[in-house]
């Protein structure tokens, strides 16, 4: 055993009052205990580790189990050893399916809405609009893959389109007091079943906007073969216990509405990364997922400030899909 | 215990990181057999103020200040673990050596107990003029209670069993509670200040229940209601109750008394206190007030149970006020044989 980690077990030993400490895994550090398996985290910066306790203090209630920090025998909630700190935490080893789950997913998600707020996340906010538009006339100067330039110049209007009704929808909510934060990292790694109860892996991630983090989540849940309906009840649950208000759900759209995935594209195929033929078939993946993820809002009957939103035939809501769909 | 119970016991469990090996309802308790031992596991509605209270006497318990049996704080560092409605909590288990229905050995570990706590919570004296007046109002209340109850039996051409009986003690509490009042009306000295009087953390619901003993051990629980107070309320809540719930074969007020003092020695002001507030007795009251509320009063039940009220607090006041003189009394004694030592000394 390596010295740092005798180090840590010891610590580990004498701070938390384990009789037997073994490890299980290296990477993450997990340790098989009397107690059971626990999982420990290092944290070198302190200020997250604060933050990250305040989080946790926030979001726990009886509904969910949160991954909270043991207290050592002495009453703290972490353990100084060197340049950094650990904190000890639960290890639930199985996962709490979406499939059949939608129900409780959707519960868990809408308490954490509710409790896990704090200030906007203040991030680089470059107008998505400008971003397509400057990135598409640098492109129009270097070479670009014919196959992918011909996607990329074929979908430019309607990226432009939805780059414009992305940073419209977040505008609208610019100024919120308070907004949904969700770790970076979630995941469906996050969530646990632990005793029929959820089990939320909080981590130790910064935190970040919960909407778009959700939204993303969503998105990659849908791209995975045989998940769209489990999606599409989780949506649909999310509704009728009222997580989706106008802002949570504007929020949402904005960012399945935002042409990530047509500036991935040209980033990649400038910087010659991914092999042509890859690329273009995530994005075309990725597009049409989109555009069913929103047609899905719409049709739950969701109000948002989206064109034509709420209404799933709307004159305006229906044009900009077509015009999204047309070019695939 | 069905699933569904021993579902919410787990997850409740898992805060503490035990895994049950049997589960037992027990009075108002789960008893929770793990590998790591026996618990007891409660489940109660508490406010905020009665958290916090328990936080109080656990932090107290865990310097050893007071000798309690305390929630136990979970894996989290958290004491009590809240659900929307309910709360729950663990607590080491005590096996029992003294039966619940043997009050008087109980009682007997209650007054030393609660002297116990007392004392170790000890603060400095506090004006009591507000308690003073509150006792006032009390006083006020227990006398139109008598004076409404005496006016009614007066009235009535044949009084009934029972008023007659009451009718016969009346003029002794009526003379008591006078002596009361004139006492709690007096809430400045000598001097005019106000009088003060030592504060303490009081428990707040002292029963034989809410103490658990084992063998020579025995330790208060349910703080629940706890908070800082002029502890000598307490006390003579205490004597009260214990005159109300024991039968005058069973109760050696005297054990009591020394019981009390030895712990948490009371001084001038107190034993005034409790010789005072004792001249009230609120079980007397609410005899009167149930009779008079009752449709269809059971008189022998009533005079019974009017006697032997009466007898027991005749008995315990008289015990409690002669063990208060024959201490005033050694004091006295005492006092005048230092001063004759000083006398000596200086005429030698």
């Amino acid at each position: 055993m390596n010295p740092d980690l005798a180090a840590v077990l010891s610590a580990l030993q004498a701070n938390y009052g384990f009789r037997q400490v073994n490890v299980a895994r290296e990477q993450p550090l997990l340790i098989d205990t009397e107690r059971g398996i626990k999982k420990i985290r290092r944290w070198t910066d302190e200020a997250l580790l604060h933050l990250h306790l305040k989080w946790r203090n926030h979001v726990k209630n009886e509904r969910f189990f949160v991954d909270r920090m043991y207290v050592t025998r002495a009453g703290l909630p972490s353990v100084r050893l060197g340049n950094y700190s650990m904190t000890c935490h639960d290890a639930p080893r199985e996962l709490l399916a979406l499939n059949n789950n939608e129900q409780q997913w959707a519960a868990f998600l809408t308490d954490l809405s509710r409790t896990s707020r704090n200030s906007p996340i203040n991030e680089s906010m470059t107008e998505m609009q400008i971003q397509v538009h400057s990135l598409f006339e640098q492109a129009k100067q270097m070479r670009v893959d014919p196959e992918i330039w011909a996607i990329v110049s074929a979908c430019y209007s309607s990226a432009c389109t939805r780059a414009a009704e992305a940073d419209r929808l977040r505008e609208l909510h610019q100024y919120r007091r308070s907004a949904f934060l969700l770790p970076a990292d979630f995941s469906r790694e996050s969530c646990k079943a632990l005793f029929d109860t959820l089990f939320f892996e909080l981590g130790q991630s910064e935190p970040s906007d919960g909407c778009g983090v959700l939204a993303r989540f969503v998105l990659t849940e849908a791209l995975q073969a045989q998940r769209g309906q489990s999606i599409g009840k989780l949506l649909q649950e999310l509704a009728l216990k009222g997580f989706l208000d106008r802002e949570n759900a504007d929020l949402m759209l904005a960012e399945w509405v935002a042409p990530d995935e047509w500036i991935g594209l040209l980033q990649a195929s400038l910087q010659g990364d991914v092999p042509a033929d890859r690329s273009s078939e995530v994005f075309k993946c990725v597009w049409d997922q989109k555009i069913e993820l929103i047609r899905l809002l719409k049709n739950i009957g969701v109000q948002s400030g989206m064109a034509g939103g709420g209404a799933p035939n709307g004159s305006e809501g229906q044009q900009l899909d077509q015009s999204n769909t047309l070019l695939l | 215990m069905d699933q569904k119970d021993s579902s919410w016991i787990n997850r409740i469990l898992f805060y503490y990181d035990l895994v049950p090996i049997s589960l037992a309802a027990e009075g108002g308790l789960t008893r929770v057999d793990t590998y790591f031992g026996r618990f007891a596991l409660k489940r109660k509605v508490l406010n905020d103020r009665q958290v916090r209270a328990l936080q109080t006497v656990y932090a107290l318990a865990r310097r050893l200040v007071i000798d309690a049996v305390c929630p136990l704080p979970t894996k989290y560092g958290d004491l009590i673990i809240r659900d929307q409605a309910t709360s729950y909590y663990l607590m080491p288990w005590f096996q029992e050596t003294v039966d619940a229905s043997n009050l008087p050995e109980r009682y007997r570990h209650l007054f030393h107990k609660a002297a116990q706590l007392h004392r170790q919570t000890m603060e400095k004296k506090q004006e009591c003029a507000t308690l003073y007046q509150g006792m006032v109002r009390v006083l006020g209340q227990r006398q139109m209670i008598w004076e409404h109850f005496l006016y009614t039996a007066e009235h009535h051409v044949y009084p009934s069993p029972f008023e007659q009986t009451v009718l016969q003690s009346a003029f002794i509490y009526l003379e008591n509670m006078q002596r009361a009042r004139d006492f709690f009306s007096r809430d400045k000295d000598e001097e005019g200040k106000s009088k003060k009087m030592r504060r303490a953390l009081c428990h707040g619901r002292l029963t034989p229940l809410h103490l658990l003993i084992e063998n020579e051990r025995s330790c208060l629980t349910n703080f629940e209601n706890s908070e800082d107070g002029f502890f000598i309320v307490e006390t003579a809540a205490l004597f009260e109750q214990a005159a109300v719930m024991l039968e005058r074969k069973q109760s050696d007020w005297r054990t009591f008394y020394q019981s009390y003092q030895s712990a948490c020695p009371l001084d001038e002001e107190e034993q005034g206190f409790l010789q005072h507030f004792l001249l009230f007795p609120s079980a007397h009251a609410d005899l009167l007030i149930r009779y008079s509320q009752s449709e269809t009063a059971d008189e022998q039940w009533f005079v019974s149970r009017w006697t032997r009220l009466c007898e027991t607090h005749q008995f315990m006041y008289t015990a409690i006020t002669k063990m208060m003189k024959e201490e005033q009394k050694r004091k006295d004694e005492l006092r005048k044989q230092k001063e004759a030592e000083e006398k000596q000394e200086a005429d030698g």
